[in-house]
């Protein structure tokens, strides 16, 4: 193939679902945040919470630390809320919109009863709002919650209301207030006490109208000794005017208890010039609530045209570990800044970090990332390795950890390098017949092999196919 | 103004007969040197002191520049010390290594008291190169702010740092390398020792510009934490715009070293000797970087008690 | 001299240990061998006091002034000055410490243990001038930083000058010919069979025979999961070196 042809290759799920949406007007105040409420209709301890996270939120102010340049965002220009007008039936997929099911199958996420995956368990959402989803029953059996929020706050309005806010308050930053405000829904997710759960589970976004912002919440709660697996994946057309993502994925995790996050992610980063794309902007925390608790998070970026997004795991119960892994790939125009926080309150915890940054083009990709130690955490371990790679001479990396430490029992190590592929790796594969293109796939692959091997099976394969397409033609 | 020797505290006694700036007073003869615009034109191996010092409740500042001209070699120690513990004292060094010079800059902070800010900005050329040690005795108001910007091809830079806190003690340094041109290296190596309820922050920037390809770059950092109430705060940090070239840093954190204390101990020797010897060992790493034979033996009898 | 009754030792809530009972008299060189895993490192680093080792079970009993007493309590550096000595399988890097003031702050210390005056620096490079030429290594080794940057080979010496300087009574030597070449071996074993007398007692744990051929061991025990498995002289070793480890652990 030459260089051109591979040039004109395309974000393959850049398609438009042709379906009509209901819509909100344009803009945000609090009659529409009460409209929104009603819609859905929530509960009085609902609304409240989004009057005051919105409230909240016009007393911030945008944040300016990140080394992204985003251009200002006219919060009053998108509409924050948009569902497809086709009415969805809790439990049956079969009622859905048939032009729906079929853009998820595009996707390859076949909802339909008889294509499903087995083995995972899968809750679509399409624009704002959650289809349904898969293997309900399954779940059931064993008592596995697994179900969009707005189900969870109709059905088990309890557990909604004791968990909801409580990792990721609305005070936390700008886009945590906005999305407390005006989240439309998202997965809900509650393992009982003891219990593995038996599938993966899964939620797969896919952002389709126009200037909507997405405003989804993920909220999971592991009960004592149980575990959980779930995959985040997440897909939007090829358009010309930015869409904001603004998420928020709170996970607590009980005594005994591991729930273990993936993402691989794949928004459109935008053309070449950087017209285009989404902007992801996502606070995402687990806190390891009881004794022994895990959580850790696994995330291969290689979409969004900003992303700013850290993964931060606080250790408050004694034993309790957390960890990120992730592979950020930056390409053409893309700014990636991303890390992760690892906050070590209780005794004996351990936190550990890898994280590869790749850059290609003119990109540039930002790792920050936090270990704070409190003086209370006696015995805590941290490891951190953190390296970027650079393809071509005009990328940049940067990396800004932070090491905070109040105890002296502690042991925190952090390791940074910076490399290029070699002119002299690339000759030696390729002088044992691999052309340059699988050549810098290999040695990429082997740079990111230790995060990619924390994947479940099919994300893994997903993510080595996904570098790949993405470097395509970024080898000088 | 004209200091006295006798009014030096006895440790920099040692110095009488060497060549002596005291805040920019001159003191005693020697005709070829004036402190603004230090110019060294000619190689030289005995080194030249500059003391800065506070006293009198005042805020003090004191700005000195040097330029090592093409070619030469030089030695700097530049030693600050508290007489009062009331006043301020900002320091500014301004250096220019030029073409294949070569400047050994000593920066010695002895135990202080009263608030120290010091900067330094140096500019290295061509095939210059610019050692620097740094010792910071403690105090309870100490800020260091250092930018060493490599401008010339093969330009190189070493620097051995040493914070070492007793008790309540607070000192923050920022050292900033930049990478300006191709081909040029960087060492760098920075140890805390921060005892109780002391804050030690060290901040390391190692910025490698686009046009800077081939350079070589790495950051160490160690920091010990000696009791239950110590903190230390580390921020290595990289920023690099050219992608042929090599960059590492690292930072670990945390107490003397199980096997090492245990090994001591294994041949006999107390516990709370092995330790002395290891945090005896940890800052000599550091202080025997010292080229300066006569400033070695000022910092021993200061290191007995404070090292 | 030694005696170890039923000793179980674990590291990390892992048992590796699992009952050991051994007794060795002065005079005597025992030879403890074991395929890898087998808890060989573990039993000389219990013995020397290692903190991360754990004793959970059984006694560990040594002749202190002729009677035995177990060593439960004391600290890693009173049982150097009782006179027990580990030689490390890898011994650790100290940077900033000077082999000199190492070596003659564990002498000076021992001095002082058994009431004997102590030494000043030159009188003490004199003493180490003709142990540093047995061993074929420089003086110059004794500015460096301890075992910084220093070879396997030169580890291992320096391992033995220390065993010179401080003549123990027990001695540990833990895998000390793992990384040597056959000149380095020669001259370690000659080191070592030098300070052996009727007073002191060895036990060498070694992987390999070929150590052996240097040290005559009077006992070779074979260490198998945490337990001595079967016991017998020199010859045992040979025939270790024929047949591999599994004859044994099979039965």
């Amino acid at each position: 193939m030459k260089a051109e042809e591979k040039l004109a290759q395309e974000y393959k799920y850049g398609f438009v679902t042709d379906v009509e949406t209901e819509e909100f007007p344009k803009g945000l105040n609090e009659d529409i945040i009460r409209l929104l409420s009603q819609k859905k209709n929530e509960p009085e301890w609902l609304l409240e919470f989004r009057l005051k996270s919105y409230r909240k939120w016009l007393t911030m102010t945008h944040p300016t630390w990140q080394y992204c340049q985003i251009p200002p965002i006219d919060f009053q220009d998108l509409y924050y809320y948009a569902k497809p007008k086709a009415k969805k039936t809790a439990g049956s997929l079969d009622e859905i919109d048939p032009e729906l099911l079929e853009t998820f199958e595009k996707l390859g996420i076949p909802l339909g009863e008889q294509k499903r995956i087995s083995g995972i368990a899968v809750d679509a959402v399409f624009d704002s709002v959650s289809l349904g989803t898969t293997h309900q029953a399954d779940l059931e059996k064993v008592g596995v919650i697994f179900c969009s929020i707005s189900e969870a706050v109709e059905k088990y309005p309890e557990l909604v209301k004791k968990y909801l806010g409580t990792v990721v308050p609305a005070s936390d930053n700008y886009y945590a207030a906005l999305n407390s405000a005006v989240f439309s829904d998202g997965s809900f997710c509650y393992i009982p006490k003891g219990v593995t759960c038996p599938l993966d589970l899964s939620t797969y976004f896919r952002i389709n109208a126009k200037e909507t912002g997405q405003f989804e919440r993920t909220l999971i709660v592991a009960d004592e000794g149980s575990f959980v697996r779930y995959l985040e994946g997440c897909t939007a057309p090829q358009r010309d005017e930015n869409q904001l993502h603004a998420a928020i994925v709170e996970i607590v995790a009980l005594k005994d208890a591991e729930v273990k996050y993936s993402t691989v992610q794949n928004w459109y980063a935008g053309d070449k010039e950087g017209k285009g794309g989404i902007f992801n902007f996502v606070t995402k925390r687990g806190i390891c609530k009881g004794d022994n608790a895990k959580i850790s998070w696994t995330q291969v970026e290689a979409g969004s045209a900003i992303t700013w997004k850290y993964p931060s795991v606080i250790l408050k119960g004694n034993n309790s570990q957390g960890a990120f892994y992730s592979v950020a790939l930056t390409n053409h125009k893309m700014q990636a800044d991303t890390g992760t926080k690892m906050i070590h309150i209780g005794k004996n915890t351990r936190s550990t970090i890898i994280s590869k940054g790749i850059s290609a083009e003119e990109s540039q990709n930002v790792y920050r990332g936090l270990v704070q130690v409190m003086a209370s955490a006696d015995n805590a371990r941290n490891y951190t390795q953190c390296d970027s790679m650079l393809i071509g001479d005009k990328c940049r990396a940067n990396t800004f950890p932070t090491i905070d430490v109040k105890n002296n029992t502690a042991v925190v190590e952090h390791e940074a390098s910076t490399s290029k592929i070699s002119a002299d790796q690339l000759f030696y594969l390729e002088s044992r017949g691999m052309d340059k293109e699988k050549a810098v796939s290999l040695i990429v692959n082997g740079f990111c092999k230790e995060v990619f091997k924390t994947l479940p099976l099919e994300f893994s394969v997903e993510a080595v196919k996904l570098i790949e397409m993405k470097l395509e033609n970024s080898v000088g | 103004m004209r200091m006295m020797f006798q009014e030096l505290p006895e440790y920099l006694f040692e110095l009488k007969n060497k060549v002596v700036f005291f805040n920019g007073d001159y003191s005693p003869e020697m005709s070829d040197l004036k402190l603004q615009d230090l110019e060294i034109k000619q190689s030289r191996t005995d080194a030249i002191n500059l003391l800065h010092f506070n006293q009198e409740s005042q805020i003090h500042e004191m700005a000195v520049s040097v330029v090592v001209r093409s070619g030469c070699k030089a030695i700097i120690n530049e030693i600050h010390f508290s007489i009062d513990h009331h006043s301020e004292h900002h320091s500014l060094t301004q250096i220019l290594v030029e073409n294949g010079a070569k400047l050994t800059h000593h920066q010695v902070i002895a135990p202080y008291q009263g608030k120290k800010n010091h900067k330094a900005h140096v500019e290295v050329f061509e095939q210059g190169q610019y050692q620097s040690v740094l010792l910071d005795m403690g105090g309870n108001d100490i800020r260091v702010e250092e930018t060493i910007e490599l401008k010339g091809p093969h330009a190189n830079n070493q620097i051995d740092g040493l914070i070492r806190l007793k008790n309540q003690e607070r000192s923050e340094h920022i050292i900033q390398v930049n990478h300006l041109a191709p081909e040029t290296t960087s060492q760098q190596k920075y140890k805390t020792m921060v005892d109780n309820e002391s804050r030690a922050h060290f901040t390391g920037k190692i910025y490698i510009a686009k046009v800077a390809q081939k350079s070589d770059s790495a950051l160490m950092n160690k920091n010990l934490l000696l009791a239950k109430k110590s903190h230390v705060l580390s921020l290595p940090q990289l920023e690099i715009f050219a992608d042929d070239v090599k960059c590492s840093h690292g930072s670990t954190t945390g107490q003397l070293n199980q096997e090492e204390l245990f090994y001591l101990e294994a041949r006999g020797i107390p516990k709370q000797q092995a330790q002395e010897m290891l945090l005896s060992g940890y800052s000599s790493e550091i202080i025997n970087k010292i080229t300066d034979a006569d400033l070695l033996k000022i910092l021993t009898p200061l290191s007995r008690t404070h090292l | 001299m030694l005696e170890i009754k039923n000793l179980h030792a674990k590291i990390d809530d892992k048992e590796i240990l699992r009952g050991i009972n051994l007794k060795v008299n002065a005079g005597e060189v025992h030879a403890i061998m074991g395929p890898n895993g087998s808890g060989k490192s573990t039993l000389s680093k219990i013995l020397a006091g290692h903190p991360a080792y754990e004793k959970t079970e059984g006694e560990v009993l040594y002749q202190i002034n002729g009677k035995y007493k177990s060593i439960d309590e004391l600290e890693p550096s009173q049982r150097a000055k009782e006179g027990i000595f580990l030689g490390f399988q890898y011994p650790v890097e100290i940077p900033g410490v000077s082999n000199i003031s190492f070596l003659m702050t564990a002498f000076n210390e021992l001095c002082e243990a058994q009431g004997v005056e102590t030494m000043k620096e030159e009188e003490f490079r004199k003493y180490l001038k003709p142990k540093l030429m047995s061993l074929d290594m420089n003086e110059s080794f004794l500015e460096r930083s301890v075992n910084e940057g220093f070879s396997g080979g030169e580890k291992k010496k320096n391992e033995i000058l220390q065993m010179m300087v401080l003549n123990p009574r027990l001695s540990l030597l833990d895998e000390t010919d793992s990384g040597l070449d056959v000149d380095a071996l020669r001259i370690v074993a000659q080191g070592v069979n030098t300070l052996k007398s009727k007073r002191n007692a060895t036990i060498l744990v070694t992987h390999y025979q070929r150590l052996l051929n240097y040290i005559q061991p009077d006992f070779v025990h074979i260490l198998y999961q945490g337990k001595i498995v079967k016991s017998g002289d020199k010859n045992l070793a040979l025939e270790v070196e024929e047949k591999g480890y599994d004859w044994i652990t099979k039965q």
